[in-house]
């Protein structure tokens, strides 16, 4: 299978001087052509930020980011328009992400006319074709963002972003905002787009129960790190970094030995160590790299 | 129902409007003492407003137009400002959903608490401030000195609603009412925070008032559950009957699509089971407001014009037609 998205030991980090902080600290992954790639970890781990990165609204500080073998950093003019055009990207929030001023037809409208498509009709059949595709009714064109729900306005996030026929969506947290029943809805339209448009995903998320339903592969991230990857399978039955199992338990609703109020991740060492209930001498000394236990399955914990 | 002894809040025939639309419909719920009721349901269906009711802090322009809300047998639909202003914050203690909202930004954490503390106790500065390092501590705060001195942007947000807990516990209340209250956490920070719930309503003897839209949730915390949709109550149990025998046509589709970590990974290949549709404004609805969603639905649910629910042997309250037995299991 071609890979799609190649991400090399990649650095992140926001502020200047002595407030400088890492984001992410040395990230690799790939996404292959129609595969989903799920990402997990808490919030503030730097899981949006390898979204922002990726489609460009983050600066990268180290490592590499390449499309298709080409790295992004050497884009410009029309081919970075034109990546601009094969990677898109759904927010969280749809209310924060829409224009409030725009009817949802504008909304859809703007890629198109950005990319060139002049014909008025032309861009009209694509917008209600899209419309169609995921499920909003013509009625809903002329509305406001205000005027519609949680859902629909997620519905109109999809939309704006396969509008353009892209190859690589992007999805930050596109559930985590919306009601049970409808984020089943909305799971199944990405599956069903994915099926029938061949589209590849990177599903961010912080609910390890939503990912599993949708990803191949998940990577979790802590503290700006991949502390474990395998397939959603492995992953699911059979965690070995103990904060995959952390999460695991959390998402269960178990109780964890975890304290509140811990002392920030170290930035030597094991970023966990503060946190697990295993440390030990060496996790102080030495930071555990990504090793394979088999199958693809990877985890950095010395006692992996 | 009936207020027997052991009931601490009973909520009657409680309807709820704006000029034109009515928000709340006929809610009926009960806690007992130190019992733990889960109210549950999708965003607009009516549980914060619920909560809000009980408080007298219903918005603007909304009136309580019938019912009654007996706490300890005093109807709070119609107690005086004055009075709900004592029971507010003493006998009965909220949280909010999201901290940084709930919490004065430009008060020092020790400040706010005190503030609250001295509304309703007759306490010194001095024991007031006793009194918040001790509830800090009691919240599972680390280094309650500390954060006592610190504002809201310095705390994480797992820690902030810690704050806001020891506040709402600081007259030790009789009843608890949490809205949402970790649903703007890490799931790791979740767990944490509810257990601490948990153990403050165990120590505490509090009732618990839990409002969540996360089964998972109810499924460990709860005693009962209420299902509310479209602003009334569809379902009322035992949470191990409910569970084990959802009744209401709603109730399913929820436990359905529910993907929480407890559902079977197989599904994954397939479709996962959602309820079509969103939510319809109940407004002027004279049938089941869940109807329209409905795949049992039949011609007599949109029209009945009294809206009938049945009780089973177990107490296990159903707001549908269909009469829907034990086969649901």
């Amino acid at each position: 299978m071609n890979t799609l998205l190649e991400i090399e030991d990649l650095h992140v980090a926001y502020g200047l001087g002595s407030k400088r902080r890492s984001v992410l600290d040395g990230v690799s992954l790939t996404v292959d052509e129609g595969e989903t790639v799920g990402v997990i970890g808490e919030s503030g781990c730097g899981k949006s930020t390898l979204a922002k990165t990726i489609v460009g609204l983050a600066k990268i500080g180290g490592g590499s980011v390449c499309y298709r073998g080409t790295d992004v950093r050497t884009l410009s003019g029309p081919s970075l328009k034109e990546y601009g055009r094969r990677v898109q990207m759904v927010f969280q929030n749809s209310l924060a992400s829409l224009n409030p001023r725009k009817t949802v037809f504008q909304t859809l409208e703007t890629p198109l006319i950005v990319h060139g498509e002049r014909d008025r009709r032309s861009r009209r059949r694509r917008i209600e074709d899209i419309a169609d595709r995921v499920g909003l009714p013509n009625a809903m064109l002329q509305r406001r963002p205000h005027e519609l729900s949680g859902g629909q306005r997620q519905r109109v996030g999809i939309g704006r972003a396969l509008i353009l026929n892209p190859q690589l969506v992007i999805c930050d947290e596109p559930v985590s905002a919306l009601d049970v029943s409808i984020q089943a809805q909305i799971l199944n339209l990405l599956s069903d787009l994915r099926r029938e448009q061949g589209l590849s995903y990177l599903f961010i998320s912080h609910d390890l129960g939503v990912v599993r339903f949708i990803a191949d592969r998940i990577f979790v991230i802590f503290a700006g790190r991949i502390i474990e990857t395998a397939d959603y399978q492995d992953l699911w039955r059979d965690p070995r970094h103990p904060y995959t199992r952390l999460l695991l338990a959390a998402s269960l609703g178990e109780s964890t030995p975890d304290r509140p109020g811990s002392p920030p991740p170290p930035s030597t060492g094991c970023r966990f160590r503060h946190r697990c209930p295993f440390a030990f001498g060496l996790c102080a000394e030495e930071t555990p790299v990504l090793r394979d236990i088999g199958g693809g399955h990877r985890t950095a914990c010395h006692l992996g | 129902m009936t207020a027997a002894s052991g009931e601490l809040l009973v909520i009657r025939d409680l309807v709820v409007e704006r000029p034109g639309v009515r928000l709340l419909d006929s809610v009926a719920l009960s806690i007992g003492k130190g019992e733990t009721l889960s109210l549950v349901g999708e965003s607009g269906c009516g549980k914060s407003l619920s909560a809000l009711a009980i408080l007298g802090l219903l918005p603007e322009g909304v009136r309580h137009a019938r019912g009654e809300i007996l706490f300890e047998d005093e109807d709070l639909a119609r107690a005086s400002p004055r009075r709900l202003r004592q029971i507010r914050g003493k006998s009965i203690g909220l949280v909010m959903q999201d901290p940084m909202s709930s919490l004065d930004p430009v008060l020092q954490i020790g400040a706010q608490m005190e503030e609250a503390i001295r509304t309703h106790l007759p306490l010194s500065a001095r024991q007031a401030r006793g009194r918040a390092l001790e509830l800090l501590d009691l919240a599972g705060v680390p280094e309650p000195l500390r954060r006592y001195g610190q504002y809201p942007h310095q705390l994480s947000g797992g820690l902030r609603q810690r704050v806001s807990i020891a506040t709402a516990i600081s007259c030790t209340p009789r009843l608890l009412i949490a809205d949402e209250p970790t649903t703007a956490l890490d799931v790791t920070t979740q767990v944490q925070v509810l257990d601490l719930l948990d153990r403050l309503r165990r120590e505490l003897s509090m009732a618990l008032l839990l409002i969540t839209h996360d089964l998972s949730i109810v499924a460990r915390r709860a005693d009962k559950v209420c299902v509310m949709y479209a602003g009334r109550v569809v379902e009322r149990a035992g949470v191990d009957d409910f569970f084990a025998h959802p009744r209401h046509p709603y109730s399913k589709g929820l436990l359905h699509s529910s993907l929480g970590a407890g559902t079977p990974l197989h599904h994954r290949f397939d479709r996962l089971p959602e309820i079509t549709g969103s939510i319809a404004s109940a407004a002027g609805q004279s049938g089941c407001p869940f109807a329209p969603r409905c795949d049992q639905a039949e011609a007599a649910c949109g029209k009945t014009l009294s809206w009938p629910g049945t009780t089973d042997s177990r107490d296990h309250f159903s707001a549908c037609l269909h009469p829907n037995p034990e086969e649901s299991a």
